[in-house]
């Protein structure tokens, strides 16, 4: 830890003094240091106590006519540059702020240093494209640039929010943005009283009578067996598509052997035809 | 109803009081005063004189503890200052620490010639409505004898008592004044006091 030094504490003291607090008070707060501090203090408020000089009107004009004498010598010396010696950089940084119109109409406002101008335009500007980036990002979809963003301030909000029911809005939200129309829940709404349909019910006529009445909502189950029952469905499904592949090959197969065959014996037929009627010619 | 009826605006009487003088706005900033000395113009450097002359004068004063001299040494701490503005280069420095450098040279070059022809300093340059000058006899022979013990101090001594009491600046000024760290300040502020303690016990004595 950081020890107070004496010094330190003795100006502590002559600022409470200075606020025109009283010496026994001030004394007071430290008893320990009192014997040390009393004789300094006291030596201070004797230097507060010392009248302030007050020069002759004279000497003011006298020194005034020696400064511009000097002025003169100078000037005649050709000692003062002619050109304006503002750097070119701050003479038309401080012009261009100066041009800008002034928001305030107050002359106390109006005469502000150029710095603080500065800083309250770079204020504005900051704010205002922080809050258009923002306004921006409110409608970005998944993939797009501003999406990163919007998630960011989203959970931040969340965090925010000391409601519930709008966080796990927010949430919900986030989980399944609302840009993305393939993306399921979209659209679902915690306090909505609509009727909750698992996917395994919402056969066509749920579909139809859904889509009939206009409300609704298909939601997904994700229970452990919901999902083990769809694996075994697929896995089924794959097995019987996997069969129906080979029986269709073999099938394919078997036709064109038959149709070989086929082929062989139309021309084995032919030749015998062939055969016979050359014989016949011969003999007759 | 303008708020600057309202309100008392100081500043704006201040600005008045010195167009009155110098028949220019005072509402120019230091640096811009500045540049145009730089260029020779007469009236910013009347307005830069205007501004700083007491508060030189008043540190001169407490340094040579006489009127006359102060009435000199500050006249020539100006045209020292015209004289060295064509060159001149803030540096990061403020104007008010370089007049104080120029006054704090000037005064150093020329004790070494008045010592022992310093003058009693004559109480009628001095303003009636300050605290001591109505007062007691005692209070008077302290304030004297305090002024006194001040010239035994070293020079360093010397000015951070003046700026830090008589002025009334705060360390931070003051640290900006002499070119030191704050904590250097109030080291030397502390050493200052108890050796004007000592100097103070020792005038009462004789």
């Amino acid at each position: 830890m950081k020890k107070l030094r004496f010094e330190d504490l003795l100006d502590f003291c002559l600022k409470r003094l200075d606020r025109g607090e009283d010496l026994t008070v001030v004394l007071d707060s430290y008893p320990t240091i009192e014997a040390k501090l009393k004789p300094l203090l006291l030596v201070a408020m004797l230097g507060r106590a010392l009248p302030q000089p007050a020069p002759r009107n004279t000497s003011i004009r006298t020194g005034m006519n020696h400064l511009l004498v000097e002025m003169d010598k100078i000037q005649a010396a050709g000692g003062f540059s002619t050109a304006r010696p503002i750097p070119t950089r701050d003479r038309v940084l401080e012009r261009w702020l100066e041009s800008i119109p002034n928001p305030f109409s107050s002359d106390r406002v109006a005469g502000l240093k150029l710095s603080y101008r500065m800083a309250i335009i770079t204020t504005v500007l900051v704010m205002g494209g922080g809050f258009l980036t923002f306004s921006a990002s409110a409608s970005g979809l998944t993939g797009n640039v501003f999406d990163n963003l919007k998630r960011g301030l989203e959970r931040v909000r969340s965090v925010l929010i000391y409601n519930p029911a709008p966080a796990a809005n927010l949430l919900n939200d986030e989980e399944f943005p609302k840009g993305n129309p393939d993306a399921p829940g979209v659209g679902l709404k915690l306090d909505q009283e609509e009727p909750i349909l698992p996917v395994g019910l919402a056969g066509p006529e749920n579909k139809n009578e859904n889509q009939g009445s206009g409300s609704g909502t298909v939601v997904d189950f994700t229970d452990d067996e919901t999902i083990k029952e769809l694996k075994k469905a697929e896995i089924e499904e794959k097995k019987e598509a996997k069969k129906a592949e080979i029986e269709a090959k073999k099938a394919a197969k078997q036709a064109e052997q038959d149709e070989k065959k086929a082929d062989k014996e139309k021309k084995a037929k032919k030749d015998k035809k062939d055969k016979k009627d050359k014989k016949d010619k011969k003999n007759k | 109803m303008k708020i600057t009826q309202i309100l008392p605006i100081t500043k704006k009487s201040w600005t008045a009081a010195l167009r009155q003088d110098f028949g220019v706005s005072m509402d120019i900033n230091e640096k811009a005063l500045l540049y145009r000395s730089q260029t020779g113009d007469r009236t910013a450097a009347g307005i830069l004189y205007a501004r700083y002359y007491r508060e030189i004068y008043s540190y001169i004063f407490y340094r040579v503890n006489d009127t006359i001299t102060a009435e000199k040494l500050s006249a020539e701490v100006f045209v020292r200052m015209i004289k060295q503005m064509p060159r001149h280069s803030q540096n990061g420095n403020t104007f008010i620490s370089w007049l104080y450098t120029i006054a704090r040279d000037l005064v150093q070059d020329f004790q070494p010639q008045d010592i022992g022809e310093s003058q009693p300093v004559s109480e009628q340059f001095i303003k009636n409505d300050q605290p001591g000058e109505d007062g007691s006899f005692h209070e008077q022979n302290a304030l004297a004898v305090f002024r006194r013990a001040l010239r035994h101090l070293p020079e360093i001594y010397k000015e951070v008592i003046i700026h830090r009491f008589v002025e009334g600046r705060s360390v931070q000024d003051i640290s900006e004044l002499i070119n030191k760290r704050e904590r250097s300040v109030r080291s030397l502020q502390h050493r200052a006091l108890r050796s004007l303690e000592t100097a103070l016990e020792k005038e009462n004595s004789i």
